[in-house]
């Protein structure tokens, strides 16, 4: 573990992060001139950035084989079947219902997506915008009009039960009707885990869109909207199984499937005790 | 590139001292360290030169503005490449997202070998995102997977940013080591 001081370490990740205007960044990298272990510490730290930022973003995409679509059809088939028989088991204690939201990478998209929203240039989100135009609504009253589309937006996917889409980024629409532990996991067509979340959730009863609102005030700039793309469908993924194990408040899973047993994961999961939701979200092409 | 203190301080003093001569002599030698560098770090192309020539102007005005002589000047010209590398990276995300003459490109020319490799290497790293405590594995999983900016994750968290900053650092240095044990030196995995 680095010897740097607490303050050296918390400057070594804005250097590499670019957060140091011009004035700081050279009397940064100065210091790392003449002190040989913050400059060691910086460049084990880019290195090891990039190494993250490589690959838990982009699991390489699985070679196809001739037979490939044919099998996966077979097994899509058989997946569909297991899990409408498994539905039929839990239907009659179902405290929850799921479903898969499409989002979008950036705000402008967002927003042209739903009608009441597209022609809003609220306060505070011009510079994600990349628009010139002036705002038209406040922060506030933008929220109000953006969480309704958004309910209307959960409700149908709920209702419907949407389990599977494409989208480049994706939400997952969750109604519980008690306070539950909710678990999340996803893994790649070859297996490949992706972590979405770092644990699990502890969850009131109602309504949750994970992984949590597209709006929000930015709390330390008043004044400023912020959006959140979702969870990521990892470049080259192919197909993401996303996982939802929820329990009720005292319970815990006693351990998670190997993820090289995904495909018998649900029965596995639900013998723990738990609700189990399944959704495929497919790469866009 | 090995340093000489001496005779690059007497550049950085001269400079200082309007001396022509060594604005032209550490300016070539900027350019060269930059250029190196830059291309080392996989700079795109396209825009390698103008990045190379952003490094030289900024270390000239620098030492124009009477900053102190660096110990190493290569070093610090190889972190200044770094510095204006990373401003560059930053302007490019707050850009619409299209394609430009300056985007890197990913590279899909993977042989069976390095796919093969890349799945061992996303394995290990899963494994040793796993055994983080659960404090930097939400830091990780934040930054890296939903790509969030320190600010948000920092207001996420109900953190200082330099809490979170320290907490990224002492993660990465454990991934780092993880890596290592599992016979992955991250320094070797270069672009």
């Amino acid at each position: 573990m680095s010897k740097l001081r607490p303050e050296d370490q918390a400057r070594c990740v804005e250097y590499i992060d670019g957060e140091l205007d011009e004035a700081a960044q050279l009397e940064f990298e100065r210091r790392l001139a003449h002190e040989p272990e913050l400059a060691l510490a910086v460049e084990r730290l880019l290195a090891t950035d990039r190494v993250l930022r490589e690959q838990l973003l982009a699991p390489t995409a699985a070679r196809r084989r001739p037979w490939s679509l044919a099998v996966r059809l077979v097994a899509s088939i058989a997946a569909a079947a297991v899990l409408f028989v498994g539905s039929l088991l839990y239907f009659a204690r179902e405290r929850s219902r799921v479903a898969f939201v499409a989002s979008h990478e950036s705000p402008l998209e967002a927003l042209a997506s739903a009608p009441e929203l597209r022609l809003l240039r609220p306060e505070g989100l011009s510079a994600l915008r990349g628009s010139q135009d002036p705002p038209n609504i406040s922060a506030e009253d933008f929220l109000r009009t953006e969480a309704a589309a958004r309910e209307r937006e959960a409700n149908s996917a709920l209702k419907s039960a949407v389990s599977s889409g494409e989208a480049g980024f994706f939400r997952i629409a969750l109604e519980l009707d008690e306070a539950s532990l909710v678990y999340v996991h996803a893994t790649t067509r070859d297996n490949k885990p992706v972590v979405l979340e770092s644990g699990p959730l502890r969850l009131s009863a109602g309504r949750h869109e994970l992984p949590g609102p597209r709006f929000s005030v930015d709390p330390n700039q008043p004044g400023v909207l912020r959006y959140d793309r979702g969870y990521l469908v990892p470049v080259g993924c192919g197909e993401l199984t996303v996982v939802l194990a929820i329990l009720a408040p005292g319970h815990e899973l006693q351990h998670w499937p190997d993820t090289s047993e995904l495909s018998g994961q649900p029965r596995e999961l639900g013998g723990q005790g738990a609700e189990v939701h399944t959704l495929v979200v497919r790469e866009p092409r | 590139m090995a340093a000489d203190p001496e005779g690059e301080d007497g550049e950085w003093s001269a400079l200082v001292r309007g001396d022509p001569g060594a604005r032209e002599r550490l300016a070539k030698q900027a350019h060269a360290v930059a250029s190196a560098e830059l291309a080392r770090r996989g700079a795109p192309l396209a825009a390698r030169e103008d990045l190379v020539q952003e490094v030289v102007r900024s270390t000239l005005a620098y030492a124009a503005r009477g900053g102190p002589a660096p110990k190493d000047l290569a070093t610090f010209l190889k972190f200044r490449s770094w510095g204006v590398l990373s401003d560059h990276r930053k302007r490019l995300r707050r850009a619409p997202p299209m394609l430009s003459p300056t985007t890197e490109l990913p590279d899909n020319d993977r042989g069976p070998e390095r796919v093969a490799e890349l799945g061992q290497l996303r394995r290990a790293l899963a494994e040793c995102v796993e055994r983080l405590s659960p404090e930097q594995r939400s830091a990780v999983v934040l930054r890296y997977q939903r790509q969030l900016d320190s600010t948000t994750i920092a207001a996420e968290l109900g953190l200082h940013r330099n809490t979170l900053h320290v907490r990224v650092f002492r993660a990465l240095a454990a991934l780092r080591e993880c890596l290592a044990r599992k016979g992955f030196g991250v320094e070797d995995l270069g672009p």
